[in-house]
């Protein structure tokens, strides 16, 4: 792709540093459990803007690092987060016909489907005995999506990453 | 004409692309699955996770910058007279302790002569390595901490933690600069204990509360009371003997179960120890 250069990646680098940052912060006890999950909206921003840069093997290595970050069996992760890449590559065109607040509703049922994978996962493999399924990570991150979209889609053409 | 040619090229590259991301998605599915299962059947991949770790260690350190430097703050602009207060009691503490160190010295020669007398083997020493807490693990349904002690200063998977108080943890986890804790309280650690006051052996399970803790398989007619001191039993070579663990602080006898169900209380401040001790334990042969 001659006629695209690549521009101000940077930005993608630090959006998901401030993601990692974001889903390492300590929140007060009860918030916990309704934490957005800030590496699954980042993904599937960029996904859905720049399907061409940034796919799912990249999606794959994040997970690592967020494996290294959660403490969970190395690959847990990767694999979650690649099913989301992939998800997002096969509604990309949908999704970028919908308005905000149905994107929201999609971000919605993604993320919630990835959350029981990576849940089912973590009963599977490291044997988590109080493993609940809780429906809130999902929802926050549904309700945070128009504001993240814009506020993300407002930098990148700012920078102009491609 | 470039313009459209771009945009043509983009859509192309997005239409085209499909058979491309099954391929991709494959590849990832595989190497997850193959990592997956490296890490839990082998121990060569933590050599992978550590290098991975030097890449993530800043974000943790980030995540405990604003607590540090509130801390900071607090020593530095705080008043004079609060400092000299605290000052006073740490060197009135400190007195004590050394008084209490002294009688310790002759009661451990005392130890080892009557030890020598019974030809019962020395007690094993152990060595400490301090750490401090640098964050709680994000993931609600752990309860797990982050302490900033890793492989490169010599810690291992199953060391024991202890804070001032009694025993703390386990390490479960070992990255290059950090490493993972279990608390006693996790559902997934049990401690070997005998109780202090008549040495009846048992086994203390995590609830996953942090102020709660359980006995298990205790029969009914157990001498056990209200107010016991749980101590480490050392037996499974897992844990370090002879460090408080927990209280008794209630006991049920229901006549339709088999066992006496008793909680206890855990003896270190789990919610709110910062500064931890690793244990280095010699091992017995």
């Amino acid at each position: 792709m001659k006629e695209n250069p690549a521009h101000g990646l940077w930005l993608i680098g630090l959006s998901l540093f401030v993601a990692f940052y974001l889903a390492a912060m300590p929140l007060p006890g009860r918030f916990e459990v309704a934490r957005p999950d800030w590496v699954g909206l980042m993904i599937i921003f960029w996904v859905l803007i720049l399907p061409e840069r940034f796919g799912i093997l990249l999606a794959f290595v994040i997970g690592l690092f967020y494996d290294t970050l959660m403490g969970t069996t190395l690959g847990l992760y990767g694999l979650v987060f690649a099913v989301l890449a992939y998800t997002v590559l096969l509604l990309n065109i949908r999704l970028r016909m919908y308005p905000l607040g149905q994107q929201a509703l999609a971000v919605f049922f993604i993320l919630g489907l990835t959350h029981v994978l990576s849940q089912w996962l973590k009963i599977g493999l490291m044997s988590l005995v109080s493993g609940e399924i809780h429906i809130w990570p999902a929802l926050t991150s549904a309700v945070l999506w128009p504001w993240v979209y814009g506020l993300m889609r407002t930098l990148q053409l700012r920078v102009r990453v491609q | 004409m470039p313009a459209a040619q771009t945009r043509s090229s983009i859509i192309k590259a997005i239409y085209s692309a499909g058979p491309e991301h099954g391929y991709r998605f494959a590849v990832a599915i595989a190497g997850s699955l193959l990592l997956m299962f490296l890490d839990l059947r082998f121990s060569q991949l933590d050599r992978v996770r550590q290098s991975l770790s030097y890449i993530v260690a800043p974000v943790q350190s980030l995540v405990a910058l604003p607590r540090d430097l509130v801390q900071w703050s607090s020593e530095t602009f705080s008043e004079r007279n609060d400092l000299l207060d605290s000052n006073r009691t740490l060197r009135s503490q400190m007195i004590i302790l050394q008084q209490k160190v002294q009688w310790l010295a002759i009661l451990e020669a005392e130890n080892g002569r009557l030890r020598h007398l019974l030809n019962a083997t020395a007690r094993l020493e152990s060595e400490f390595l301090t750490a401090e807490l640098i964050s709680v693990d994000p993931d609600p349904f752990s309860i797990q901490v982050i302490v900033n002690r890793g492989a490169q200063d010599g810690v291992a998977v199953g060391q024991a933690v202890v804070d001032a108080d009694g025993l703390f943890g386990l390490v479960v986890q070992v990255d290059s600069l950090s490493s993972r804790v279990a608390l006693v309280a996790d559902v997934n650690l049990a401690v070997p204990v005998y109780v202090n006051r008549n040495g009846m052996r048992s086994v203390v399970v995590g609830t996953g509360n942090l102020n709660s803790l359980e006995m298990e398989y205790v029969p009914d007619t157990a001498d056990i009371k209200i107010g016991d001191t749980l101590v480490t039993s050392g037996l499974a070579n897992r844990f370090p003997a002879g460090y408080p663990l927990a209280e008794v602080i209630a006991i049920e006898h229901d006549p339709g179960e088999p066992f006496a169900r008793i909680r206890a209380i855990p003896l270190a401040h789990l919610g709110r120890s910062r500064t931890l001790l690793i244990v280095f334990q010699e091992e017995a042969k």
